[in-house]
């Protein structure tokens, strides 16, 4: 009874290892020695010849785990396969990705300092003259206020000199006048230190951060070259990867069935020599 | 008729009312002038208030006198300045009593009216009061049914306290302005016009030659200043300014200066200065010749939108002042330019026998009317024996 009762839960773990054969639609053959029914008369038989059955009986249970720790591991065999063919799947997915968006960085980044660089032409041959142009020209502007400014104040001096009425008024309009001579002469001594500070710093210094910015853009599209080559090479070994562990796995899953057909060839015939 | 027909037809259609309108003007006949007159007089004698004075606020058909003018003091300026004028053209050129006693009515609300102030620090419309209301009364002086009238001592004591207004509202440069534009604001102003200032300069010189006491210096102070208008292409600054400027296609062009050469000019010959026949004579030769410019300003709404600046009430302004420079032309001279002045006056007279110009509430028909029958009652002064003489 107890021994039935034995024999019994040890058949437990080789149904659950058939079941999740069955599962997994894995197992392609099956041992013949694993069922109940079989343990089962291979117990009646060990009633008749006591000794002999211990033995047999030995090695119906060694060769019982064995089978069922195979039959597990070819299991697990089968589906690191399947997750190693949907690794391969991906590392292929990831190669065809990756070289897309290489080609748009890369189209970026020569973009990026294609625009960086004419910014910079359209800048310094244009923008720059210009500037100074106009700057030349606000300078002289005022310049010639200043000699407006003077010159109506002389002529109000010269018109005033000869009335003798509206005093007030007269000194109101003459003191504006003057404070507009001064303002002016004020007006153009700030001009004239604007002009010095946008030929000596502003524009030099613009000058000097548009040619970091092409050296930045220059920079960025040797990275992004490098940065392609990398990647490439990147998925070109998870790819190898990939397919390496499919091989490898399908060794390790066909060593394993040879294992096992060996194992049970050598065990049927033990069983047939025991009886 | 196909279209190429229909074409050439117009295109000699076109061409030959060119040809016509180049042609000089029908010259109108003496009649005809006289009934322009007495037509424009009728309507004055209409128009008159209750109260003696001609304009007012009223009947403005465009917006932007309305919303920018809204002082009453800028308003009783305009209408004594309206009352001046109209008195001034009656006394000139009416005969009948109905006139002549709408003639003294207004005389009678000059006197009593006289006080105008200036309406406000930017406001100095209170000078063009001055001014005409010197013409009016001036005109009323000088008519014989006011040497021995009751409004006799009233014009005589009012002229001396328009006088004086006027001169404490010489501007610093020595003429007067309608506005105000320097800041700080002062009591004695500081901007002034070319054309304002010969206007004045010329109703000043009547005055004088009436025996009224006029400040010499004041006087002498507005003829310098019209002389610093002058500008080397024959126009007249807008304003008086110590360094004038010349800019093309704006007021101080000829063609935007037309009407303020005519003034200035009669102003410096009324100051006493020499100006040369041609240059009288080239001065109106520009008035007529680019005489559009003139036209096409005429009863715009915005002052100035026209071409070269030109406002529409420079239009019967200018065209009075033409006739003081004409009186003192050649009788040959006179017999070119008088047709064609009173072509441009006769043309613009309305049904009414009203001539207006300038949209502005209730003054610019009687002030266009007055201006024009004072215009063609000028060239009538050598007519016809003379004209005809001269042809």
């Amino acid at each position: 009874m107890m021994t039935s009762a034995v024999a019994y839960w040890r058949c437990v773990p080789l149904l659950c290892a058939i079941a999740l054969m069955a599962g997994c639609g894995a197992a392609r053959h099956r041992t013949t020695p694993v069922t109940g029914q079989k343990h089962a008369d291979t117990n009646s038989d060990a009633d008749a010849t006591s000794s002999s059955d211990d033995d047999a009986g030995d090695k119906e249970e060694k060769y019982q785990v064995a089978a069922t720790k195979n039959i597990r591991k070819l299991a697990k065999l089968e589906r690191d396969q399947n997750i190693a063919g949907e690794k391969l799947a991906k590392a292929r997915m990831s190669e065809a990705h990756a070289a897309t968006d290489q080609k748009t960085a890369l189209a970026g980044a020569e973009k990026e300092l294609t625009l960086e660089t004419a910014r910079m032409k359209k800048f310094s041959e244009r923008e720059v003259p210009n500037r100074i142009a106009w700057a030349e020209l606000r300078l002289t502007q005022t310049q010639d206020r200043v000699k407006d400014s003077e010159e109506e104040l002389h002529q109000l001096e010269l018109m005033y000199a000869e009335e003798d009425f509206a005093d007030q008024t007269k000194e109101i309009v003459l003191d504006r006048s003057r404070r507009r001579v001064e303002r002016s002469h004020r007006d153009l001594e700030l001009r004239h230190e604007d002009h010095a500070i946008l030929i000596e710093k502003t524009i030099p210094l613009e000058l000097a951060e548009r040619e970091q910015k092409v050296r930045q853009k220059e920079l960025a599209l040797n990275k992004a070259q490098r940065d392609a080559k990398a990647s490439e090479a990147d998925k070109r070994i998870s790819l190898m990867s990939a397919e390496s562990e499919i091989v490898r796995v399908g060794v390790d899953i066909e060593a394993l069935k040879e294992e096992m057909e060996r194992n049970r060839q050598d065990h049927e015939d033990e069983m047939s020599e025991t009886k | 008729m196909n279209r190429l027909t229909l074409i050439v037809v117009l295109l000699f259609i076109g061409g030959a009312s060119s040809v016509a309108a180049a042609e000089p003007p029908v010259p109108a006949t003496a009649e005809q002038v006289r009934t322009a007159i007495q037509r424009g007089v009728d309507f004055l004698v209409k128009d008159q208030n209750p109260d003696g004075s001609w304009g007012g606020p009223q009947d403005s058909i465009t917006t932007w006198s309305g919303s920018t003018w809204p002082n009453p003091e800028s308003h009783r300026a305009w209408k004594v300045g309206t009352t001046g004028l109209c008195c001034a053209a009656l006394y000139e050129t009416a005969t009948d009593d109905v006139a002549l006693e709408a003639a003294d009515r207004g005389v009678q609300y000059l006197i009593e009216n006289a006080d105008v102030r200036r309406p406000n620090e930017w406001d100095t419309m209170n000078n063009w009061a001055y001014i005409y209301g010197l013409q009016g009364l001036a005109a009323a002086f000088d008519h014989s049914r006011n040497g021995v009238s009751k409004l006799r001592p009233g014009i005589t004591e009012t002229i001396p306290k328009l006088l004086a207004d006027l001169a404490r509202f010489q501007s610093l440069h020595g003429g007067w302005g309608y506005l105000e534009f320097g800041r700080p604001r002062t009591r004695q102003p500081q901007w002034g016009t070319s054309f304002m200032t010969g206007a004045a300069i010329v109703v000043l010189d009547r005055i004088q030659r009436q025996g009224f006491d006029v400040d010499q210096a004041m006087f002498d102070r507005a003829v310098r200043a019209v002389e610093r208008c002058k500008l080397p292409n024959g126009a007249y600054a807008y304003s008086i300014v110590p360094i004038p400027s010349v800019r093309l296609e704006r007021i101080s062009d000829i063609k935007g200066s037309l009407s303020r050469i005519e003034v200035c000019q009669a102003a410096l010959m009324a100051g006493g200065k020499d100006v040369p026949v041609e240059k009288l004579e080239i001065g109106l030769g520009h008035f007529f010749r680019e005489h559009r410019f003139l036209d096409i300003a005429v009863l715009k709404p915005v002052p100035h939108e026209s071409y070269y600046q030109n406002s529409g009430y420079f239009y019967f302004f200018g065209h009075y002042y033409a006739a003081l420079v004409i009186d003192k032309l050649s009788a040959e001279a006179q017999a070119e330019f008088w047709p064609k002045l009173q072509h441009e006056i006769l043309k613009m007279q309305q049904k009414g026998g009203s001539m207006w110009d300038y949209d502005m509430h209730g003054y610019d028909r009687p002030y266009g009317t007055a201006f024009g029958i004072m215009t063609l009652h000028h060239s009538l002064a050598v007519w016809p024996a003379d004209i005809t003489a001269a042809r």
